[in-house]
């Protein structure tokens, strides 16, 4: 008997949309749940540690985005196909989660002078950085795939590490061919593909 | 019995955890610690290593000459190969779940750690952790702990009734607050017993009271 999901974020894709894409690119039905303001508060005490995104399995919770992506991946089969290759597609989770810290610092630095400095050392340090260590280690594996021959969490981590960079710099991709062709890849997925196509945008 | 190295800086820092994982274990690993020049803060020979390193990063764990990156992600590893996350797949969900947050909380005493010019500043972040970020993770874990008794399991670990990598990572992530704020787990009980007996293991108890003292 599956299992039936119950996803809890905002509406924002921030630490909740990888869950989401893993959910989609195996054709998972889940509750797709975005909270908010009064909502939001309402549902706090009921979470683990006060947070979100919270995934409800059976009425039972787990929290932490990274913990439920892991989860998830295991049950969808997008985890890799040893205790190593897990922990490969494990490591470029945690490195698109730098990535991520790197862009939330810039996203709510609030003095204008230190966002200017900020967002400068993002793109003349911090994302090159990122973006030669990806595409190195696509080159590594191959060219398509980050860990073994197929899809991955890990695919999808990069994926969603680069969906905020890009809205802010839509060229950003452009020496990175593998890294590119690897985006057009998932985009080009069933269920994945109409998500992306057709989700509302947001700002993070 | 695969051949492991763990290369780190000769700190506790991100690499106590995959440390007391393999004591915890008892498998025997080659651990290699770079020596800092404390004055300087600097390290010549990870200046020669960096290169070579896949995230240009430590810790390294090598496996057979194979080489893992990022801290979270060696100590899942391990964690997984030695047996200590859990027996099942939600089991493993909720060791996680732990570790993840005791690395929020590293994260917050790290901006502490960093702070090194305006004195103010670190002042402003020490009274936060006191006042907001310390209690907030006690309650998480107090919860747990509690919700564990409620369920059956009075065992006083975090997961499953016996040592896991969530029970290592709640024990380290507190050894450097408690060293400058000593008092924190004063009216804790649970936590504090948590931490003895995590100090009286068996596999832990040598390791824990001759490791080398470090800084952090």
């Amino acid at each position: 008997m599956m299992p039936c999901y119950k996803f809890y974020y905002f509406d924002a894709r921030g630490r909740g949309e990888l869950c989401r894409y893993a959910l989609h690119a195996k054709q998972r039905d889940f509750e797709d749940i975005r909270l908010g303001g009064d909502k939001w508060q309402n549902f706090k005490p009921s979470t683990p540690f006060g947070q979100m995104p919270v995934l409800d399995v059976d009425g039972k919770k787990l929290a932490q985005s990274g913990a439920i992506a892991r989860y998830l991946a295991r049950e969808l089969d997008l985890a890799g196909k040893n205790c190593w290759e897990q922990a490969a597609c494990d490591q470029y989770m945690e490195l698109a989660d730098d990535m991520f810290t790197e862009l939330v610092k810039s996203f709510f630095e609030k003095d204008e002078a230190k966002k200017a400095e900020v967002m400068k050392n993002l793109n003349d340090v911090v994302l090159p950085k990122f973006l030669a260590l990806f595409e190195s280690s696509l080159n590594r594996n191959g060219g398509c795939y980050f860990v073994g021959d197929g899809l991955t969490i890990a695919d999808l981590a990069v994926y969603s590490a680069f969906d905020t960079p890009l809205k802010r710099c839509p060229t950003l991709l452009d020496s990175f061919p593998k890294l590119k062709a690897q985006r057009a890849k998932i985009e080009g997925l069933p269920k994945l593909g109409e998500y992306i196509k057709n989700r509302k945008p947001t700002d993070i | 019995m695969s051949v492991y190295k763990l290369i780190y800086f000769d700190l506790r820092g991100r690499g106590e955890i995959p440390r007391l994982l393999f004591q915890a274990a008892g498998v025997k690993y080659e651990d290699k610690r770079l020596k800092l020049d404390i004055s300087t803060g600097t390290c010549t020979e990870w200046k020669t290593l960096k290169s070579r390193m896949p995230q240009n990063a430590l810790p390294v764990l090598e496996v057979d000459g194979k080489q893992l990156s990022q801290s979270l992600t060696i100590a899942r590893y391990l964690a997984k190969e030695f047996g200590l996350i859990g027996t099942t797949n939600w089991q493993q969900a909720q060791v996680e779940q732990i570790a993840d947050t005791m690395d929020d909380l590293r994260a917050e005493v790290a901006k502490w750690i960093y702070e090194t010019e305006d004195q103010k500043k670190k002042d402003e972040i020490a009274l936060h952790l006191r006042t907001e970020i310390y209690p907030k993770f006690i309650r998480i874990l107090e919860t747990i702990l509690e919700e564990n008794k409620e369920n059956g399991n009075a065992s006083g670990y975090f997961v499953g009734g016996d040592l896991t990598l969530a029970d290592l990572s709640v024990y380290e992530t507190f050894t450097f607050p408690l060293g400058i704020h000593p008092d924190i787990l004063n009216n804790h009980p649970d936590l504090q017993e948590h931490r003895e007996r995590i100090e009286g293991h068996t596999l832990l108890a040598d390791y824990i009271k001759n490791r080398p003292e470090r800084p952090v």
